[in-house]
Parts: structure tokens; C-alpha cells; sequence
């Protein structure tokens, strides 16, 4: 179904393997399909998952014209599926838009595919409706659609002119084990905090399991039908936030935790929020939120310092204080009213959408059929996070 | 005996390898230690060498780690584990004093080569077993000795390893490493568990290796006693960063580093949380961990006398960590492929 022959013994790489859809891929492409995988890593200590499997490692950067070169030497397919990250927008931008001119000039000396992958974020999404790879492009503004966008012109554009054959993937809300944005970051907020439930969660989530998005990109790698084209991925179903959020909420026990609200009620809470906030309580919420900032902090001699002192002073609230910063504890549900944080309105106006992501062309051209409902695709992404004890407790018991 | 100079002189000393935790640890330690003379860097990537020279102030480079045999009376190997038992036994055979970096190599074979040669020309092999120095492992160690909690019931572990490492290159990665976060990391946790608790054996052990080297492992071993004991190592998820030791009478929870503490829960009441005095090792841990290491080293060799974590100590955290390879089995989850799969199509 994915062409598994295609690419058996052949020399691929991924880049971005790192990461939560670039490792999957690296995985299926290993297992399922007995590739010759190469990885291209900026950050060793990061690629250590990726390690488990019989890959070629690379050091190197894809802002690195000299190492892309290198890392695409002799493959017959490239995938990018990097992500710029972190808080320099200039680098955040080139990682998307010259990393692609790096990849096209690797493919094209060694006539390999490239497979761009880029986001539902490119679309303007109306606010009903069928969305399909002629809706229109997103308009510019948001930094993140935008590099997004520029990446994906420019390999269409210099795979045209060089003959380089590109092919662009734009997945939806790709969720599953290993996933952050739509994965560890729920939980965590849930785990913490009430999180509001814009419309009631009647907007549509056009949810697409890793899998469904990987088996995806297979296809785009192989189909003869797949350059010079781009596809939006998503899932079979059209599930809503509701019943997305709901299931990360079930998985705490914390249904109670998400707070039906209308769109305008949301942009009110978050005029509201504008006024300044005092440091110490954007401090304890943010430690709240982040475990290893927490663990770091409490291990530095401010901390241990802070600890000796509630020690001397209150050793009944410290024992409350330790319960609280521990998973599987006072943090976690059951305890007083946790706190509402406010969302962004972009984000609000987000989640109120009821636009329906269509998939036929990819289902017409690639022959892409989604296999995991939203139902499959939560319960093993819930036996990941009880593994990984986001779901406090177990792991760390 | 070779090489050893007389009291008062400084250790003419070869770093061999300047990998991240040369640069990070050893080098300020040697730097700052009144009793060693830096003589020359060698790595196989000569800018490596290079930088690190030039931050010493210091020393000359090598392309080749033999050119300073003759030059120097001990060395720092910190190399990839391929390569500690050629270079250390190439060292030792020719008298000089090597302190290596753990694992102490990748198999007891390898170590008994390094073991052989350090007995025959009566040099101190010393392993880098830093865990050791931290003050919680000796406070631990002391409780251990001293029997407070009877007799040891029940061991788990569960330790996070490595997301933060500034790793200078990929070889960690490489299943030329001998192996993932058992032999890297988890070595650690066996030579500070054989250090309080005596003998341990294997008796299962699965991880998540598939052609590569493994990210996540769960070893079920046992004491002398019969005692089980449970770890868990990962190089994905956040976990505890303890091991807690059940006893017939109470119950011991330790966290060597990142959490830094003890606590130590008597049958019958009471509970006592607290953590090792030591200033230094307050201000800086790593720093001083690593100092005392070296001054451990330092003064192995001016005596004559075994280190801390001599090479027959650590050989037996090795032999543990091979126990458990031998023993291997896939650790396997419903979202691996093809499971996940399967799943679906049923």
C-alpha cells in the first residue's frame, strides 16, 4: 500500500529525524521498509531515540550548505521535515526557507526526490467549509505560516526549474506517541491548569494520527503521480476539539478541566489578562507547567538554600509545597480549582473553526488511505504517555 | 616502578581525547590542580586538540597519542569506548598511569587486557566513575555499611540520562559504542549499586535497540540475598532520578545529583530528608566532583595505592551491564511498528 518494495536497500535521509514525525518516519522507513536510513542532527544528545535503529548519524546543519551536500550524497529520496525552532526568528525562518535550497541543490546532484513537509498553516482557513489544496494561502503576518509558505513555493519553484522532483506534504493536527504540540503540551497544561473549550469545542480538529502523516509522506516518495504536486494529510475523520481535548483530559481524569466558553468570552478573558501580572506569579505558573526547569531550579543553591529555610520556618508547608511540585500528586487533578490561563486570540479564532480539511487529492493521486480513527490513535497515544508518566505517577513511581 | 616521580613533582599529565567532557570537567580540573603539568592534547580531530591547547595556555598537540609516551608519567584517556582498551593498554604497557573514562571499556574482555597490563608494569589504572565522588554516593554508602535498614528487600531505580550532554560527536550513537544508555550511562548506577549493595546478577533485561543502540532499557537483576532489584534507564522521558532501597527496617531514597538528596524513612515512624553537607560540591558539583577525582588519581599515584574506582573495581559494573546484554530482549510497545498497525487492522 505504501510501495514497500520501492525503497527497500535504498539510501534515504531525514531530516529533522530528531523529532517527533521526522522519528517515525525514520522508524517505518527502517522496519517497514528496509531502507538504508541517514539522519542529519544538529544536536547529538537529541537524536538519541532515532540511535535505536540501524541509521547512518550525521553531524551537521541544514542552514549548512556543505553538510546538506554531504548528508544527501547517494540517497534517492530526501525528506525534510525539520522545523526551525527556537526563539531567533531569523533562524527559525532560514531553517525553513534556505534549508529547502540546501536540499534541492543536494537532490539535484544526486537525482533524488525531495519531499517538503509543510503545514495546514499555509491555508487562509474560512471559517466553515472544505478546505482543499486550492484554498487560498494563508495572509502573510504570522511568522510561522509564513516561512512555512516561502519553504514550500521555493522547492516547488526551484524543483521546476532545476528538475528536481518535489513533492510537498502539508499534515493537519498530527498527534500520537512522542508527540509535543499536540501531545506532552496538552497534558501538561491539563495536568496543571484548566484550559478553555472555545464554542464548547464544537470546532472541527482535523486530527491525522503520525502514522496516517507518515504513511503519507511513504507515498509522496514513491507515487509516480507525486511531483511537482502538494497534498494536504489528514485523518478519515473529522472529529471535534471537544472530542480531541477530551480524550488528552480522560487520560488525566480531569474532564472538569477543560471550560466550554464562547469565542468572545475567550477574547474578553484575555483583554482581561493584559494587565500587567506581578513576576512571582508568572514565575510559579511557568514552574508549574515545566518539569525540568523545576527539577533545575530546585537543585541550584537559591533553591536548596529556599528549601533549607522553609524547612526551619514551616516544615508542615514544605511537606504541601513538595507534594505539589511532584507528578502524580497535589499537582495533579482532583486538588483545589487550578487556574485558567487565558488564551491568544489567534488562537481562539483558531479553535472556533469549522473548516473540513479534504484529502481527496492525496487519496485520488497517492492513493493515500488513512487507517487510524480518533479513537485508535488516542488509546496509543495514551499508553505512550502513561509509559512516559505524563500522566503522573507510574513512570516515576 | 616507572614513571613515578619523586614527591614534590608535578605529573607530567597527556590528555588523549578532547571530547565534551574533557573540555566541560577534566580540563578546568587539571588546569586548576597544583600537583599536574599539562604536556600535550591528542585527538583524531587535530582542531579539537588545538582548541583545547589553546585554552590551556598549555601544552603541545599530538596527531598520534604515541608520540607522548615517553613525554608523560599519566594520561586522561576520554575517547569513544571503542577506543579505551587499545589506548589504554598501549599507555599501560608502556608505564604510564591511565586514568579512563567509564564504561571502562566495552566488554570484561577488553578490561581484562587493561586490567593485565597494569599489573605488569605496576601502574594505577584508575575509571572515571565520577558518581562516586559525589558526597550524597559516600553518605549513602556509609548508611549502607552501617546496616540501618536490615536487610535489603527490594532495589528500583529509575534514571534519566544524558538530554542536555553537549556531546562532540556522533560516536556515542554508534553501535561501535558497544552499546546505548546501559553502557554509557547506566554503568554509572551499576559501579555506585556494586559500591553500597555487594554482588549483584543479571536476570533479565530488555531495551529498545533495533540495529542501533538502545534509548530506553528495564533490567531486573538481584543481590546476594536473592533481593530483586528493578531499573529503568531513559534517554526520552523525565523520570524519578532516584533509586530507594526497601530494608526490613525502613526504607532509603537517594538521589546522587539533580535531585541531590537523601531520605531516610525508619519502620515504625519518622522520616528524614536531607542532603550531604559539602560547600565546594555546593557551589560547583561537577567542578568538584571532578577535582576530587583527579586528586584521587594524583594520589594513587604518588602512592603506590589503588584509586577510588581502580580498573578491578569498575570492570565489575562492566560485567554487570554485559550480564545484562547477554540476557537481552526487545522491549517492545503498542505504538511500535508494526503493532501500532495491527492494532488497527484487527
Amino acid at each position: 500500500m505504501t510501495g514497500s518494495e520501492a525503497l527497500r536497500g535504498r539510501r534515504v535521509l531525514v531530516v529533522g529525524a530528531s523529532g517527533f514525525l521526522g522519528g517515525r518516519l525514520a522508524e517505518r522507513l527502517v522496519v517497514e521498509h528496509g531502507a538504508q536510513v541517514r539522519v542529519l542532527i544538529r544536536r547529538v544528545a537529541a537524536a538519541t531515540r532515532v540511535a535505536r535503529l540501524p541509521v547512518e548519524v550525521v553531524a551537521g546543519d541544514v542552514l549548512d550548505a556543505e553538510s546538506v551536500a554531504k548528508a544527501a550524497d547517494g540517497c534517492a529520496v530526501l525528506f525534510n521535515c525539520a522545523k526551525g525552532t527556537g526563539g531567533d526568528p531569523a533562524r527559525r525562518r532560514a531553517t525553513d526557507v534556505d534549508g529547502v535550497r540546501h536540499l534541492i541543490e543536494g537532490a539535484d546532484r544526486s537525482a533524488a526526490r525531495l519531499v517538503q513537509v509543510s503545514s495546514l498553516a499555509v491555508y487562509d482557513l474560512p471559517p466553515e467549509g472544505d478546505v482543499t489544496e486550492r484554498t487560498a494561502d494563508a495572509p502573510a503576518g504570522d511568522a510561522y505560516a509564513d516561512a512555512k509558505l516561502a519553504g514550500e513555493r521555493l522547492a516547488l519553484e526551484l524543483g521546476r526549474t532545476r528538475g528536481v522532483a518535489v513533492t510537498v506534504v502539508q499534515p493537519t493536527v498530527v498527534y500520537g506517541p512522542f508527540a509535543t504540540v499536540h501531545g506532552s503540551d496538552i497534558l501538561d497544561e491539563l495536568r496543571t491548569a484548566r484550559m478553555i473549550l472555545v464554542e464548547a469545542g464544537r470546532g472541527i480538529c482535523n486530527a491525522v494520527y503520525v502514522d496516517d502523516a507518515v504513511t503519507a509522506l511513504l507515498l509522496a516518495a514513491t507515487s509516480p503521480r507525486a511531483p511537482g504536486e502538494r497534498f494536504l494529510v489528514s485523518g478519515a475523520e473529522h472529529p471535534t476539539w471537544a472530542e480531541f481535548f477530551g480524550g488528552f483530559a480522560r487520560m488525566l481524569g480531569a474532564e472538569d478541566r477543560l471550560v466550554p466558553m464562547s469565542a468572545s468570552e475567550a477574547r474578553a478573558l484575555w483583554d482581561a489578562s493584559r494587565r500587567r501580572p506581578w513576576l512571582a506569579s508568572e514565575a510559579l505558573a511557568l514552574l508549574r507547567r515545566e518539569k525540568t526547569i523545576r527539577k533545575r531550579l530546585l537543585a541550584t543553591r537559591e533553591g536548596l538554600w529556599l528549601r533549607g529555610l522553609a524547612e526551619r520556618l514551616a516544615p508542615g508547608r514544605l511537606q504541601a509545597a513538595e507534594r505539589w511540585a511532584e507528578p502524580g500528586a497535589a499537582e495533579d487533578v482532583g486538588q483545589a480549582e487550578p487556574s485558567l490561563g487565558p488564551m491568544r486570540p489567534w488562537l481562539v479564532d483558531y479553535l472556533a473553526k469549522r473548516a473540513r480539511v479534504r484529502i481527496d487529492k492525496a487519496s485520488e493521486l497517492l492513493g493515500y488511505r488513512p487507517e487510524f480513527g480518533l479513537a485508535a490513535g488516542l488509546s496509543l497515544t495514551e499508553a505512550w504517555a502513561r509509559w512516559a508518566g505524563l500522566l503522573g505517577g507510574s513512570a516515576r513511581a | 616502578m616507572p614513571s613515578l616521580r619523586p614527591g614534590g613533582a608535578r605529573l607530567r599529565f597527556g590528555v588523549i581525547g578532547c571530547g565534551a567532557v574533557t573540555e566541560r570537567y577534566h580540563l578546568p580540573s587539571l588546569q586548576a590542580s597544583p600537583d599536574v603539568e599539562l604536556v600535550g592534547f591528542a585527538d583524531t580531530a587535530p582542531t579539537r586538540a588545538a582548541a583545547l591547547a589553546a585554552r590551556a595556555g598549555t601544552g603541545s598537540t599530538f596527531a598520534e597519542y604515541r608520540e607522548m609516551i615517553g613525554l608523560v608519567d599519566a594520561a586522561l584517556v576520554a575517547v569513544p569506548n571503542a577506543w579505551h582498551e587499545p589506548i589504554s593498554t598501549a599507555l599501560l604497557r608502556a608505564g604510564v598511569h591511565v586514568l579512563v573514562e567509564k564504561p571502562m571499556a566495552r566488554t570484561t574482555a577488553e578490561c581484562d587486557r587493561m586490567l593485565a597490563a597494569a599489573h605488569e608494569r605496576s601502574v594505577v589504572l584508575a575509571v572515571g566513575h565520577d558518581f562516586r565522588h559525589f558526597p550524597v554516593a559516600r553518605l549513602a554508602r556509609d548508611i549502607f555499611s552501617a546496616d540501618l535498614l536490615g536487610p535489603i528487600t527490594r532495589v528500583d531505580l529509575r534514571q534519566s540520562a544524558g538530554g542536555r550532554w553537549p556531546y562532540a560527536s556522533t560516536a556515542v550513537l554508534s553501535p561501535s559504542a558497544g552499546g546505548g544508555v546501559l553502557l554509557d550511562f547506566g554503568v554509572h548506577l551499576f559501579d555506585l549499586m556494586l559500591w553500597w549493595l555487594g554482588e549483584i546478577e543479571p536476570v533479565a533485561y530488555r531495551d529498545d535497540a533495533e540495529g542501533g543502540v538502545e534509548s530506553e532499557c528495564e533490567a531486573e537483576l538481584r543481590l546476594a540475598s536473592g533481593a530483586p532489584v528493578h531499573v529503568e534507564l531513559s534517554r526520552s522521558r523525565l523520570l524519578r532520578d532516584t533509586l530507594v532501597a526497601e530494608g526490613e527496617r525502613g526504607t532509603l531514597e537517594i538521589g546522587v545529583f539533580e535531585p541531590a538528596m537523601v531520605r531516610l524513612t525508619p519502620r515504625g515512624g519518622g522520616d528524614l530528608v536531607g542532603t550531604a553537607m559539602d560547600p565546594r560540591f555546593e557551589r560547583a558539583p561537577l567542578r568538584t566532583v571532578f577535582d576530587r577525582q583527579l586528586a584521587d588519581f594524583v594520589g594513587a599515584v604518588r602512592a603506590g595505592a589503588p584509586p577510588l574506582v581502580s580498573g578491578s573495581e569498575a570492570r565489575r559494573a562492566v560485567a554487570l551491564v554485559e550480564g545484562c546484554y547477554a540476557r537481552r530482549a526487545s522491549l517492545r510497545f503498542p505504538w511500535s511498528w508494526p503493532e501500532a498497525r495491527m492494532a488497527v487492522s484487527r
